[in-house]
């Protein structure tokens, strides 16, 4: 299964180009506060819902890329960060009716990690504390996961390292950064390639920049046997 | 909770080693190699106490990298070295400080750094404000501050604020505080494992000190009483106001689908003061990291989006307006910040590296865009350190980092837009900064990181240092 993942607004201009070009996504990944770098999904959240649907995908993943000078900040940056993250998911849970947790009750909730960000163990301990810790009306959806490139840097360290409540739970390999790289679609997909770090799975692999190909997205597959949409938001219908 | 303060430890003596000054040709293939750079641990505490004056001949100002090593020992540390030309052949850069508790903050006019330290016990806090004069990195200004009834698990978030005179350091403080401690079971749909983890309730709300340069004292802090809230803030100060953003945090409600969203509020407190003159809901992001800038009119301009759209504040009126800066709607498909600065000129320069687009912009005329640069998307658009491309201080030439391809740094001709020139071909920087020297300097992210280049982008020097750079100022 496959999907794509853009720091823009999610129109359905951008939508219907994406599929035309593309193929159909299973699911949209998208940007929640704290953001900076990109346009979040909270500011037009009904429109990006629409879009959502529209596109043939009925699934919502998050991911929260903060200022990347504060990933090597201290845990209580970390934890205010996260305390953001939570509040907009919640936000847009709240005020769009037909958007609905995962019914097996696990939201992987990502962090964003850009390639040579330093990611400190104090900050993922704070921020993934406070994501796995959270509990919503009884039950607790929300599964700290971290967006990185395996390999590169001390991501693996850190999250390796972490357990318990700051435990990480999967990995979203980014592509390795390489502006000519336009290669496989939705439809024609390449192999499985992702790297990983060890000990924690990588479930989701960005394995195409088409941000390089004229067109601001994205394209993410996940592992032929997880089926990732039943980790997403849902919508039960077209807001 | 960092409980990890090195401000206790012994001190050590800062060590300068000699960097050989490089040839072009090595330079330019990136294989030089540079004298080893020895940083000794030092401590906050006295460590800027021994000051190191600037050398007869040379201009003097120092520049000071912050930034992280895997090792703890060198977490959040920050490194003062000679800009110089002289200085920069002369000495690599000492180390500083290390746990700092907030980035480092300069001056409006590049006199002054803070740095901040915290350390928390039992049930008490401290925190440490040090100022440096930039020039010579020698302190100016120090003191302490112990908050009561701060308990050992909590998280204590500080952000300093300088006012644009550079009388006060405003520090917004966020403080969040764990109730109902409890543990949860999480089960993990894809793989069924469960798991009991720790949980609690967590309240945050802010408060406000101040620290007073002349008087080396502060006063506060001022509880503001706004739990619950998020703990994340905006904060800018002029001569007289420090502009807070906060929101209300919407979880700490009872949730259900059809709960009005928060509005976030800005709130203006005369300097000196824990009460607000004036608090106002204002549209827009919760705060979290956008940038905010004084304009030379006076307002307080707030970008809200990457595009350039600019939420401006009249400290004057109390009025908010909206404003679009022109030249930033390239998008990109991944994330890439914008970043905006004040220049001497009055002029405004905003960049956004993953679109590829620097614009200069007169703040005078109504936010009108001068000029649009465009350049190849540089290598590591969206990591630290977040600066890409600078503009020389006349406004004729702009320096940018090249893309991963190629790497190198490229002057480029303001006026036709035109690369004029291209250096360091092979050496992906991450970063590029201009020193108050005037020398360029390029950052990479593995050593020899530092790289120093002439205006004319003439190599002069290669040097190491063992932090992952985030930020130079």
């Amino acid at each position: 299964m496959g999907g794509y993942d853009t720091s823009v607004q999610l129109t359905q201009s951008l939508q219907s180009s994406a599929v035309n070009k593309y193929g159909t996504p299973n699911y949209w990944i998208r940007y929640f506060p704290p953001s900076p770098a990109a346009t979040t999904l909270d500011v037009h959240p009904f429109l990006e819902c629409d879009a959502i649907w529209d596109s043939g995908a009925k699934h919502l993943s998050p991911i929260s890329e903060p200022d990347q000078t504060n990933l090597g900040m201290d845990s209580a940056q970390g934890h205010a960060d996260a305390q953001t993250f939570i509040n907009t998911m919640v936000n847009v849970w709240t005020n769009v009716g037909p958007l609905t947790f995962p019914t097996g009750g696990t939201l992987y909730s990502f962090l964003g990690q850009e390639n040579s960000t330093h990611l400190s163990s104090g900050y993922w301990s704070g921020w993934a504390s406070y994501v796995n810790g959270f509990v919503l009306n009884g039950s607790s959806p929300f599964f700290a996961s971290l967006y990185c490139t395996p390999g590169q840097g001390n991501s693996c360290t850190v999250i390796q390292a972490a357990s318990g409540a700051s435990a990480c739970f999967i990995v979203w390999s980014a592509e390795v950064e390489n502006s000519t790289s336009c290669r496989g679609t939705l439809t024609n997909p390449p192999s499985w390639n992702a790297t990983f770090c060890s000990g924690i799975s990588t479930n989701l692999w960005q394995f195409a920049e088409k941000g390089a190909c004229g067109l601001t997205v994205d394209i993410d597959m996940d592992l032929s046997n997880m089926n990732f949409p039943n980790f997403c938001f849902y919508l039960k219908s077209r807001p | 909770m960092e409980q990890d303060e090195q401000l206790g430890e012994e001190r050590r003596s800062n060590r300068h080693i000699p960097i050989t000054p490089i040839s072009r040709r090595a330079m330019l293939s990136g294989s030089a190699g540079a004298a080893a750079v020895v940083a000794i641990p030092d401590m906050f505490k006295h460590a800027t106490s021994k000051v190191s004056e600037p050398k007869p001949g040379s201009a003097g100002a120092f520049f000071y990298i912050f930034g992280n090593q895997t090792s703890s020992a060198l977490d959040r540390a920050v490194q003062a070295g000679s800009g110089s030309r002289e200085g920069i052949r002369a000495a690599s850069p000492h180390l500083v400080a290390t746990k700092l508790a907030a980035l480092p903050v300069k001056s409006t006019d590049g006199e002054f750094i803070v740095l901040v330290a915290k350390n928390q016990m039992s049930s008490s806090a401290e925190l440490k404000v040090k100022v440096l004069n930039a020039r010579s990195a020698a302190c100016i200004a120090e003191g302490a501050l112990t908050l009561e009834r701060i308990p050992a698990d909590a998280h204590l978030l500080v952000k300093p604020v300088i006012s644009s005179d550079s009388r006060v350091v405003a520090l917004v403080l966020s403080i969040s505080l764990a109730t109902n401690k409890t543990s949860v079971n999480k089960v993990d749909a894809l793989t069924n494992k469960s798991m009991w983890i720790p949980t609690a309730s967590w309240v945050s709300h802010h408060a406000i000190a101040y620290f007073w340069l002349d008087r080396q004292t502060f006063t506060g802090p001022y509880d503001l009483s706004d739990a619950p809230s998020l703990a994340n803030t905006t904060a800018i100060c002029d001569t007289s106001d420090l502009f807070l953003w906060t929101v209300e945090e919407l979880a700490a409600r009872s949730l259900q689908k059809g709960v009005l969203s928060p509005i976030p509020r800005l709130s203006v407190f005369p300097i000196g003061s824990g009460t607000a003159r004036r608090s106002i809901p204002v549209p827009g992001p919760w705060p979290g990291g956008e940038p905010v800038v004084k304009l030379p009119t006076g307002e307080i301009a707030r970008l809200v989006d990457r595009e350039g759209r600019m939420q401006l504040y009249s400290p004057r009126t109390g009025r908010i307006r909206i404003a679009d800066v022109s030249g930033l709607d390239a998008g990109s498909a991944r994330p890439s910040p914008t970043t905006i600065a004040v220049r001497q000129d009055g002029r405004l320069f905003l960049v956004n590296a993953g679109f590829g687009r620097a614009v200069v912009v007169d703040a005078a005329s109504g936010l009108r865009t001068v000029s649009v640069i465009k350049f190849p998307v540089p290598a590591l658009a969206a990591a630290p350190p977040l600066s890409k491309a600078i503009l020389a201080s006349d406004g004729l030439v702009l320096y940018v980092t090249g893309p991963m391809q190629t790497g190198g740094v490229t002057a480029y001709d303001v006026a036709t837009g035109r690369p004029i020139a291209t250096r360091g071909l092979g050496n992906v920087y991450a970063g590029l900064y201009q020193l108050s020297s005037g020398m360029i300097l390029a950052i990479k992210n593995s050593n020899p990181r530092l790289h120093f280049f002439t205006p004319d982008l003439e190599p002069i020097a290669i040097a190491e240092t063992p932090l992952t750079v985030a930020a130079v100022f």
